[in-house]
């Protein structure tokens, strides 16, 4: 695979006395795709949303392309990096198609009608171009999930990160997030979702990071990791898991 | 008893025309009340502990005093210090530096009640705090806002009473000065809250049809 996009050196995060990142480190490549795994409370949100600052962190590196970032560039460092919330926030007062030109138009500078032109090519690669003009409260969760990985993709990211997609999505509208999640990793996105979709870990992942209270326990490619576990708490884990 | 709505009609001019100052006063307070109100409700949401403090302890101060001291200190408080305020600016500043308290506290709990999830992702699409203020907050939180804001344009607008008692001739000061010759209070005071209450209806109605348009 070829350069590295994205680094995590060391990360200490804690809330208030409770320290919930313990030295979390890895590197993302180019067009790769890493999936974290761990039981609740065990950090993978916090890791995503540290990468993109929404949360600060006490100690350690994250570089972005080889560069450490620094707090006045922090605006134009999101512009690279697309997120996708396990609550889909949709901005409720604007229409589908406003609320995926709304970061070009605005943020990008991008003139409106060629926003408007990349929108409905990616509600169609969503499959919701006859959902252009709903608000977020006419969608089910699985489209409105849908609309958040279009308007997130409409900012044409280096990397999208994806925080438990579909965790807030009744069973039968998984399936549709996670095929367009596939569609995205197929076209050479460089991703990194949190999940607890083994299946899509299997399908999808190039690695497959482990962890579990604050810690990296395994950081492996899933056939290795899913076949070939030897770590007792991992095996544990992927049975219960499993057991859903 | 004298219940005569005769001298109420003879002087029906003068009381229109402390009306009409009475409805000056209260819009030029409610306009600085306004402005006044989104820039503190914004320090307070701000980062920057500077900004936040100054606004807690405005609001702090404008809420926690009556506004009647707040009046005085403005009117024959000031001169002590130099600087005298004709009767008029004492009256739209005392009322419109108070409004602006309440205001801010309208607006920051309407900010507040905004889903934070709307706001990360703002943030994660690359918008800076003024973009997401402006375009994803604001809207959401001005629905929120409405209705306690008419409340408070209401209590500003019956508020401005009080300032005939820094010699403004509005409403309430004009109504005093015909009983001081008519000797009438019920029929003069009587009139005064219908006309309180006319204009007091006038900012309802206008806040129902801008509701319409919001929600």
């Amino acid at each position: 695979m070829s350069e590295t996009i994205l680094s995590l050196k060391n990360i200490h995060k804690s809330f208030g006395s409770n320290e919930v990142l313990k030295g979390i480190g890895f590197e993302l490549k180019q067009g790769e795709k890493i999936v974290i795994l761990g039981p609740s409370g065990s950090g993978k949100s916090t890791i995503l949303r540290c990468i993109n600052h929404l949360e600060e962190f006490q100690e350690g590196e994250i570089s972005f392309k080889g560069k450490k970032v620094s707090r006045d560039e922090l605006n134009s460092l999101r512009t690279h990096i697309g997120m996708v919330f396990q609550r889909f926030n949709i901005f409720s007062h604007m229409t589908v198609l406003e609320n995926i030109i709304e970061a070009p138009v605005h943020v990008k500078k991008m003139k409106k009608a060629d926003a408007i032109e990349l929108a409905e090519d990616l509600l169609k690669k969503v499959g919701l171009e006859d959902k252009r003009d709903s608000y977020a409260k006419e969608l089910s969760g699985g489209q409105q999930q849908r609309v958040a990985i279009a308007r997130a993709l409409a900012m044409q990211p280096d990397i999208m990160l994806f925080d438990e997609p579909t965790s807030a999505l009744d069973p039968e509208l998984v399936g549709e997030v996670l095929r367009v999640m596939k569609a995205v990793a197929d076209a050479g996105m460089s991703m990194i979702v949190v999940t607890h979709e083994i299946g899509f870990a299997r399908d999808v992942a190039d690695r497959v990071v482990f962890v579990d209270g604050g810690k990296i326990l395994d950081d492996k490619p899933p056939e290795e990791f899913f076949n070939n576990q030897k770590n007792e708490r991992i095996r544990s884990f992927l049975s219960k898991i499993s057991l859903k | 008893m004298i219940v005569d709505y005769s001298v109420v009609i003879n002087k029906l001019p003068y009381l229109l025309q402390g009306a009409a100052v009475t409805f000056y006063i209260s819009v030029l307070s409610l306009i600085l009340g306004l402005v006044c109100g989104i820039l503190l409700a914004l320090m307070r949401d701000a980062k920057n502990p500077a900004l936040s403090k100054f606004a807690f302890v405005y609001i702090w101060i404008f809420r926690g005093t009556p506004l009647l001291v707040q009046l005085f200190i403005l009117y024959f408080g000031l001169p002590s210090l130099g600087m005298s305020l004709s009767s008029f600016q004492a009256a739209v500043l005392g009322l419109g530096l108070n409004t602006a308290a309440y205001v801010a506290e309208i607006i920051r709990s309407g900010i507040q009640a905004v889903d934070p999830g709307q706001r990360e992702a703002a943030k994660a699409l690359g918008m800076s705090w003024g973009l997401e203020m402006r375009r994803i907050v604001a809207p959401q939180a001005a629905k929120i806002c409405l209705l306690p804001m008419v409340n408070q344009f209401v209590a500003t607008l019956k508020n401005s009473s009080i300032v005939s008692l820094v010699t403004v001739a509005e409403l309430m000061r004009v109504g005093d000065q015909i009983i001081a010759t008519s000797f009438n209070a019920f029929s003069v005071y009587t009139s005064i809250a219908l006309m309180y209450l006319i204009m007091t209806s006038v900012f309802m109605v206008l806040s129902n049809v801008l509701k319409r348009k919001l929600v």
